[in-house]
């Protein structure tokens, strides 16, 4: 007995000793924004027409992933590795350092040379070049904030993606709007004296269909972005609307009222024949396509009040996704396909809000009243919505883990329904 | 008859089974004890109870044995002592009675020879036992000495393996510290998912400063290894490391091994 005891103790003694490599576990985290210094871009020329730093240092911010180090804080400007000092930017707080260096060649064309430097660990970690010319400079800074995000975050950036929305003045003019993601150059696409709306981005990103009352009733028009050529898709008497891309662009699914009350149909762009999906008596509408193009999820009042459903087009067969507060409404679906993004109400006020598909939970994403219109960014970490600030309809966007918001500059008129781009 | 019989015959498997059982019974039992005995560490038992009746089995003879070794040299030079005034008298005696008692002196002088001679014998038989007792006591403090050697090396291996438990209680309120800190300072990209994971090698020297860090089983995620080596990078150092022993340091916290498993994500 003596012995046993003695070699378990022997045994236990050797094992201990053998183990010598402690593991850690680390289990929490705090996930504050990731601090990072833009110093001023190097450019011997004159004043450039676009401010890059400010532009990048924008992105980065509305993301609400980064904090960025105010140039006042700077104890030097960097033109190259050779001026950094680790130890500086360390002592600022910064985690990581961007450099930049402006050149023009003979042609014209500007050319910005960007490296991004991990002060903790020491070591440049990007080198890029990016090239365009005077009018494409806003597109090279997005350029940049899109590596950088997608270096730092994991996540692909969606600074380079446009938006289109429909602004209205009074109830006398609507003009169809095309701008970058941060609302900076605005284009109009079309203008009218009859309502437009619910715009959406054709998947491939050349084409725009939208609603138009233009013809005295509701239409559906398809028009090419570049070019402005535009098609009608249906004249139907009733209600037309409502139209949402197939993930693969070949199909439009829509709502037309030609037979009594409004259904959901899908409409072949080859073909152009039209397919009824949905046949009930109580309202269907607002229908958006699942990500694997089986499917569809659309708003209904079959129940008493509006909630979502889904459709799967092989069978007909409809279930219902919603069951959380007495309104929801505007379903879309995040590129990921985990997240059914929507028009919430509880409380008697409008929210944006996410049901996780797998485990059925709502989270409110805004906090705000009147929320409508919610629109995707293509990496999924963003929703763009329609709200009102100060009376007037403008275009606010959330981090979709609910971090940060931001409000898109103003414009003239009143801004609604907003349509994020895909990546093209 | 064929009752008796059958009882006849069946009396011998009964006694069999019943033996059996009972030395089956009997291992389970003492596979149970020791079972018991591996679980529940038995150390604190062991320790009271046979240290004190060591010490005390083993000071006693150790105080008794010279003295008894003392007195057979007191013995021994009594007897030689005894012997030389013996053969003194014996010499006086047969001077003075030499001519008085000639018919006895070859009576005498044989008594004297035979009881000396018994005396001798006597005395080798006594130094015979004696130094067998000696050879036994010899023996069995042998016995006692490896026996206490056993059971101090024993000791030895518990007070260390008792010292290595408070260590690593030790240690582990130190990693609690270090782990702490690098927890505040983590912050897990947007793209952080439940169930990535990621371990890094740290190496530290006794200021407790960190000086390299490796990525030894990546996440997949760049972003979320880069996370992780940044938390460890940003907290820099390990104040807390300074107060331990060198030898502590040495063992436990010269390398590190942080396994990022975060839990608390919502996605």
């Amino acid at each position: 007995m003596k012995k046993i005891l003695m070699s378990i103790g022997l045994t236990l003694f050797v094992a201990i000793t053998v183990q010598a490599e402690l593991i850690i576990e680390i289990t929490q985290g705090v996930d504050n924004p990731t601090s990072i210094a833009v110093a001023p871009f190097v450019w011997d020329g004159s004043k450039l027409p676009e401010d890059m730093n400010k532009i990048i240092e924008a992105d980065l911010q509305r993301s609400g992933q980064f904090r960025m180090i105010p140039k006042s804080d700077m104890l030097s400007f960097p033109r190259g590795e050779m001026d950094v000092f680790y130890r500086d930017w360390r002592m600022l707080g910064s985690e990581f350092l961007l450099l930049g260096n402006m050149q023009q060649d003979d042609s014209g064309q500007y050319q910005l040379t960007f490296e991004l430097y991990d002060v903790l660990s020491q070591a440049k970690i990007v080198r890029q070049r990016v090239e365009g010319t005077k009018s494409q400079l806003r597109d090279m800074a997005h350029l940049v904030s899109d590596k950088i995000y997608e270096t730092i975050t994991g996540i692909r950036g969606a600074f380079s993606t446009k938006i289109i929305y429909v602004e209205a003045f009074g109830n006398s003019r609507y003009r169809l709007m095309l701008a970058d993601a941060d609302g900076a150059r605005e284009k109009q696409l079309l203008t009218s004296t009859q309502p437009i709306m619910s715009p959406t981005w054709s998947p491939d990103g050349k084409s725009v269909a939208y609603v138009s009352f233009e013809t005295g009733r509701a239409a559906i028009f398809n028009q090419q972005i570049t070019t402005g050529v535009r098609e009608q898709l249906t004249n139907f008497t009733g209600l037309n609307g409502a139209p949402a891309w197939s993930p693969d662009g070949s199909k439009l699914a829509l709502v037309l009222s030609k037979d009594g009350n409004p259904e959901i149909y899908t409409l072949d762009l080859t073909t152009r024949k039209f397919t009824r999906i949905t046949r009930h008596f109580a309202i269907d509408t607002e229908p958006n396509w699942t990500k694997d193009g089986k499917g569809l999820v659309f708003t209904s009042d079959r129940g008493g009040k509006p909630q979502i459903y889904q459709v799967l087009l092989a069978s007909g067969r409809v279930e219902r996704l919603t069951f959380e507060g007495d309104y929801n409404a505007r379903p879309t679906i995040s590129p990921d396909g985990k997240y059914l993004v929507m028009v919430h109400r509880s409380n008697s006020v409008f929210h944006i809000a996410a049901q996780d598909f797998q485990t059925g939970m709502i989270r409110v994403l805004t906090e705000t009243h009147l929320d409508e219109s919610p629109t995707i960014a293509p990496n999924g970490a963003m929703l763009m919505y329609a709200t009102k600030h100060l009376g007037k309809g403008i275009l606010a966007a959330v981090s979709l883990d609910a971090g940060v918001k931001f409000r898109l500059p103003s414009k003239k008129g009143d801004v609604r329904e907003p349509s994020w781009s895909p990546y093209y | 008859m064929i009752a008796t019989n059958s009882s006849g015959s069946y009396f011998f498997p009964i006694v069999m089974s019943v033996l059996l059982h009972i030395t089956i019974v009997g291992f389970v039992v003492w596979g149970w004890e020791s079972a018991s005995d591996k679980t529940t560490q038995v150390m604190p038992r062991y320790i009271e109870a046979k240290l004190i009746t060591m010490k005390a089995t083993h000071t006693t003879p150790k105080t008794i044995k010279p003295s008894k070794v003392i007195n057979l040299d007191a013995k021994r030079k009594k007897e030689a002592q005894r012997r030389a005034q013996e053969k003194k008298k014996q010499a006086s005696l047969k001077s003075k009675q030499a001519k008085q008692k000639a018919i006895d002196k070859a009576k005498s002088k044989a008594e004297k020879l035979k009881r000396q001679k018994q005396l001798e014998q006597e005395l080798l038989q006594r130094e015979a036992a004696e130094e067998k007792e000696r050879l036994e006591q010899e023996r069995v403090e042998q016995e006692r000495v490896e026996r206490e050697d056993a059971f101090s090396q024993a000791m030895a291996n518990e007070e260390a393996q008792l010292q290595e438990q408070q260590d690593i209680e030790q240690a582990q309120s130190y990693i609690g510290v270090i782990a702490a800190l690098i927890e505040q300072n983590w912050s897990r990209p947007p793209s952080a998912r439940r169930g990535m994971k990621c371990e890094l090698s740290i190496q530290l020297i006794p200021t407790g400063e960190v000086i390299n860090v490796n990525v030894v089983s990546s996440s997949g995620s760049s972003a979320f290894d880069r996370s992780a080596e940044q938390a460890v990078k940003k907290a820099g150092r390990f104040d807390v490391l300074k107060d331990v022993d060198p030898v502590m340091f040495d063992r436990y916290f010269r390398q590190l091994r942080l396994r990022f498993d975060p839990q608390d994500l919502r996605l």
